[in-house]
């Protein structure tokens, strides 16, 4: 984008006889659409699931370049919670793990680090693709199951305003949510979810000493 | 012009983003060193659409080959604007 600016500005274009107007992109234009229309003749589109889409959707679109030659993702916070890594408790909140936000975690590996009360470290790792509400909600069953598994307990931090939500959710004086399906046996969530191929969860539980 | 679209655009910002594109080989990486800024290969789509199909995201069974072409790339185009060091 910022190359085609520069190439309409020094006359690039104009010296092979191109002529080009760039129209803004972003999040409150759907340009895509536009060149579907036929009103843009050409469209920098996010990524080649696009192009597959437009396949299986029989939309007559060629994808002629491939400028960039990867995909970054990036996920952004705000300053003020102080995340710096993703390892952080708060971090899973943020990157919308719990959150409300279907377009969060496209596809993404969160990384959650809970201190239990026994003075050991529950890693959970999932590698989640949230598409769906319903997705994520399969996602939280499961671990509410494991940690029931696990005989439950997962101490808070010291700071209880500063408990992520995702604590908070696994504290066991905490009543359970009455939107969401409590399981009565520990991992039949999990074997639903992968029967109804809600998530693609990679599931990895390790307990070990904390240092103290 | 891009700050006249946009005012919220510095030109730190600007320069940000050009330095971290050229630090992760955004653009210019792999296939692009030999064949030209933009280059794809059958082989590169074929993977990414096996990986994708594997993924549950875009059927198995669209002529995904429909969706792109090489007539226009792989030409080695730029390359001899590459800064030589």
């Amino acid at each position: 984008m910022a190359a085609s600016s520069r190439r309409l500005a020094d006359g690039t274009y104009k010296k092979y006889g191109l002529d080009v107007t760039i129209v803004p992109g972003g999040p409150n234009t759907n340009n895509r659409i536009l060149l579907t229309a036929g009103k843009l003749d050409f469209f920098m589109s996010a990524n080649t699931l696009q192009s597959f889409d437009a396949v299986t959707n029989n939309v007559p679109l060629v994808a002629v370049a491939a400028i960039f030659q990867k995909d970054p993702q990036v996920f952004l916070t705000h300053p003020e919670t102080k995340i710096t890594k993703l390892e952080e408790p708060q971090a899973a909140d943020a990157a919308g793990v719990q959150g409300r936000r279907r377009e969060l975690l496209p596809v993404a590996e969160v990384r959650i680090r809970l201190q239990r009360e026994q003075g050991e470290t529950l890693h959970l790792q999932f590698a989640a693709l949230h598409r769906e509400q319903a997705e994520r909600d399969a996602g939280l069953c499961h671990l509410r199951a494991l940690r029931r598994r696990e005989g439950g307990g997962l101490q808070a931090g010291r700071d209880p305003a500063r408990r992520s939500r995702f604590q908070r959710l696994f504290d066991p004086d905490r009543d359970p949510p009455r939107d969401r399906r409590q399981e009565a046996r520990p991992g039949a969530a999990l074997r639903r979810c992968f029967r109804d191929r809600l998530v693609q969860l990679s599931l990895s539980a390790t307990i070990r000493p904390a240092t103290r | 012009m891009i700050k006249k679209m946009n005012p919220e655009m510095t030109d730190e910002l600007l320069g940000y983003s050009v330095a971290k594109m050229k630090e992760y080989g955004i653009v210019d990486s792999g296939d692009t060193l030999r064949d030209g800024i933009g280059a794809m290969t059958d082989a590169r789509v074929a993977s990414f659409f096996d990986k994708m199909v594997r993924a549950g995201v875009v059927r198995r069974d669209i002529d995904y080959r429909q969706a792109y072409t090489l007539r226009f790339v792989n030409k080695g185009v730029g390359l001899d604007l590459r800064p030589k060091n």
